[in-house]
């Protein structure tokens, strides 16, 4: 009966308007993924073009588009989306629901998202690429020195993508405070859902700044606007405010749900309940708070007062705290236990070691003089990828390893996932601990090549044989999930012994979640002695449990929507739209009564 | 067999089961999840609306004159008049907010017609408003931004009353459910919001170069 309920329509079309949010997740999950293999490449090609000196691999202007892409595609198509795509994934079954609080908005966001990152490579591909840089800095990508519709695509880009991550982070927001299991009071909650409902606020705070600054971008240059053009009254420094006050906070929209994959793969392999639990929560709300006061920290070479800058330089450092917090928690939750040193716990260490070295030198590179000195140098650039990838790669990486045998059914092998760690971990330090040195020696980001006589060729060479490296150990552990999600031993419901609801229901789980749905009674279910359970749901209509939002309380009982064909129609008509704007503004003309006319479809009965 | 078949079925027996078969089937206010959706809709727009707000005061803490030389200041006829229809128009949308908390189809129905006429009417003047701002939006950016400014908050406007029209129709002709009066609510709560995000915005646009 539940089945029947909760499950797909028949034919192709009932898996285009699935609102399952699992399928939708893994949908999501794999197409950023999609997305990053094609960045990444693009970054190997980069590696070769510096690997010699006066190399002629690429002409300037290529490259330029190369870095251009890969940032972009690695920030708003990768990284972004494959956190919320897990968080879509794991939440509800986390908390214990049946889905998300607005299936059909969901799916919705997905198209979107899919035709944003299309809308961007396929402008790479035919040759309509933006050059200007991942933040596209004025007066460069003004249409003045940037002519084309490069930079048009690049600024609809974000506004999709940005879109569909609001569309997310609202999903995750309203579904985290409403759907919790009876009994899953805020203190009860597991930190990664806290981590995703702190990424979800930081989402729905940070995102409207860059779908502001890139709006007006396009309309300086679509409309003649002239918000960044100093001739007629507008400004470049407030372009640089408007994408960091966006741009800093999104690192942290992309680390805070990595903090969180590593609490749960920490408990899980300890077997025993997180070490600071309030003070673990209490650092992802500061860490996502603080991720809002250092955003000109990016623009010390831009020229600011002598109190701005001093204040931006004290709130850098300050972050360092909270995750300092975090770190010394999980030593203490290690300390004294024989963790079992799987997989995942692998990726935590390695995230331990790669991190540490990347929040130092940002600690380093929050100090103005030195700032000053290694701006736009490849010291930043290896300061970057220590964060990010370090950051929230690995941890990423770990992540998977741990909950696809719950997506999947099947464990993955061990023998794989230990050797990528090692050649990731390996290839990475190996990659991008020579940009230190490249860095403090001047070498500028962003140039396509150097000459001979500046002594920078064998730290390059080396770094890029890192970046093969990396690339074998991505293959091996493709090559691991492969195999393991064909012939992989079957998992059982909780093949780690966890103590979260996901671990409570079948492998893969159904389509309809928990049956029947839980009550929990402490912040470790699964360790509990007895579980509750609630009756009284509706299992002929897709009917689901609402609580308090922070009692978690039983409120009322309500009936989710099914699959329609509307959100499809309108993510069919905004694209359209949002395309068409980069040709003509006229669009907006023909293009919202498109949106109208679905949207009424949506919400007629 | 039956037997054994009840003994494996249930491996995690529950000693105490929630019943939830007497909760009622609908919510209200912040027991309802579309009212977080629409809280965070709000704080979406509203940070656009701050964002503008800072980008206005920013390009006037730069630039030499404001209004710059030759522009006249924006015209508060039209503006004022529209302040006084908004507000106005909150009237019947707090009629039709506490019909619907009463579930009263025909009272609702009445007052959304009113507040969509008088939504209606707050797009005609905002386009009065735009052609007495005395500016394009294409020669400095003192009109780029109040004419975005105006702009936007205009968008907020029409998507309000298509909103309101569509909430029209169903009380009148569509098959009605307890969650449509939610929506009626919730779609109450957003006017609100666009109303009080005009205040401040007003003043800036109208006052603040009126104020030196």
């Amino acid at each position: 009966m539940l089945e029947r309920t909760w499950g797909p329509g028949p034919g192709w079309l009932g898996r285009l308007t699935d609102v399952d949010h699992k399928r939708v997740a893994i949908r999501y999950v794999l197409t950023a993924v999609a997305f990053g293999v094609l960045a990444g490449l693009l970054s190997l090609v980069m590696r070769l073009q510096l690997a010699v000196p006066d190399n002629r691999l690429l002409g300037p202007g290529t490259y330029n588009a190369l870095f251009t892409i890969h940032g972009t595609a690695m920030m708003f198509l990768f990284a972004v989306p494959v956190m919320q795509g897990l968080g879509l994934y794991l939440v509800p079954l986390m908390i214990g629901t049946r889905n998300l609080a607005f299936p059909r908005l969901n799916v919705f966001g997905y198209y979107v998202f899919l035709a944003g990152g299309l809308f961007l490579f396929g402008g790479f591909f035919l040759h309509a690429s933006p050059r200007a840089g991942w933040f596209s800095y004025v007066p460069l990508a003004s249409l003045q020195f940037s002519p084309g519709k490069g930079v048009d695509i690049w600024a609809q880009t974000i506004t999709f993508t940005e879109l569909a991550a609001l569309v997310a982070a609202v999903e995750i927001v309203v579904t985290t405070l409403k759907q919790r299991a009876p009994g899953m009071r805020l203190g009860r909650m597991p930190v990664l859902v806290w981590a995703m409902l702190v990424m979800s606020v930081m989402v729905i705070l940070a995102m409207p700044a860059i779908m502001v600054a890139s709006t007006l971008l396009a309309m300086d240059r679509l409309v003649e606007t002239h918000f960044f053009i100093p001739e007629r009254g507008g400004d470049v420094v407030l372009w640089q405010h408007l994408f960091w006050f966006f741009g800093h906070p999104e690192v942290y929209i992309i680390f805070v749900p990595a903090l969180g994959f590593v609490s749960q793969i920490l408990v899980a392999f300890s077997r025993r309940p997180l070490v600071g639990y309030p003070a673990i929560v209490g650092s992802l709300v500061t860490t996502g708070g603080l991720g809002f006061a250092l955003w000109a920290h990016h623009m010390f070479a831009a020229g600011m007062s002598h109190g701005q800058s001093v204040f931006f330089m004290v709130a850098s450092m300050a972050i360092a705290l909270p995750t300092g917090i975090q770190i010394f928690c999980w030593i203490a939750t290690l300390w004294g236990t024989r963790p079992a040193l799987r997989t995942p716990l692998l990726f935590v260490v390695g995230f331990f070691l790669t991190f540490v070295l990347g929040g130092l030198t940002g600690v380093v590179l929050a100090s103005v003089p030195v700032d000053l000195q290694l701006h736009d140098t490849f010291f930043v650039v290896a300061h970057l990828h220590y964060v990010l990838i370090g950051g929230a790669v690995f941890p990423l990486l770990g992540a998977l390893w741990y909950w696809l045998p719950k997506m999947s059914g099947r464990l993955m092998p061990e023998p794989a996932g230990r050797a990528s760690v090692a050649l990731l971990v390996a290839g990475f330090h190996l990659t991008f601990f020579p940009m230190h040195q490249l860095g403090l020696e001047g070498m500028p980001r962003r140039v396509f090549t150097y000459g001979r006589d500046t002594g920078w060729a064998g730290l390059n060479l080396v770094a890029t044989g890192g970046a093969f490296v990396i690339l074998a150990g991505l293959l091996v552990y493709v090559a691991g999930l492969a195999w393991g999600l064909r012939r992989g031993r079957l998992a059982g419901p909780d093949p780690w012994g966890a103590d979260t609801l996901e671990w409570a229901t079948a492998s893969p789980p159904p389509s309809y979640n928990h049956a029947p749905l839980p009550a929990v009674t402490s912040r470790h279910p699964l360790w509990a002695p007895a579980a509750t359970t609630v009756t009284g749901i509706r299992s002929e209509v897709r009917e689901i449990l609402v609580t308090t939002a922070g009692h978690a309380a039983p409120s009322h009982r309500q009936v989710l929507d099914g699959p329609a064909v509307a959100p499809l129609l309108l993510s069919a008509a905004v694209t359209a739209t949002l395309v068409g704007v980069v040709f003509t503004p006229w669009a907006i003309v023909w293009g919202s009564p498109l949106c109208f006319a679905a949207l009424t479809l949506w919400f007629w009965p | 067999m039956t037997d054994a078949r009840a003994a494996t079925a249930e491996p995690r027996a529950a000693p105490a089961a929630i019943d939830a078969a007497r909760l009622p089937h609908v919510g209200w206010g912040p027991a309802a999840a579309v009212w977080w959706a629409v809280w965070s809709l709000i704080t979406i727009e509203g940070t656009v609306f701050v964002l503008l707000v800072t980008v206005y005061v920013y390009l006037r803490g730069i630039a030499t004159a404001w209004p710059p030389e030759g522009i006249r200041l924006p015209g508060l006829a039209g503006s004022t008049a529209n302040v006084l229809l908004l507000l106005a128009s909150v009237v019947p949308t707090v009629g039709a907010h506490r019909a619907a908390l009463r579930r009263d189809r025909r009272a609702t129905t009445h007052y959304l017609v009113v507040a969509t006429v008088l939504s209606l009417g707050t797009i005609a003047l905002r386009g009065v408003e735009l052609a007495q701002l005395h500016v394009r939006w294409d020669g400095h950016a003192y009109g780029s931004i109040v004419w975005t400014i105006l702009g936007t908050h205009l968008s907020h406007l029409v998507a309000s009353t298509l909103e309101d029209v569509l909430l029209c129709l169903l009380m009148r002709f569509g098959p009605l459910e307890d969650r449509h009066y939610v929506d009626v609510t919730v779609s109450a709560l957003y006017w609100y919001f666009v109303v009080a995000a005009w205040i401040p915005l007003y003043l800036l646009v109208y006052w603040l170069p009126r104020a030196g």
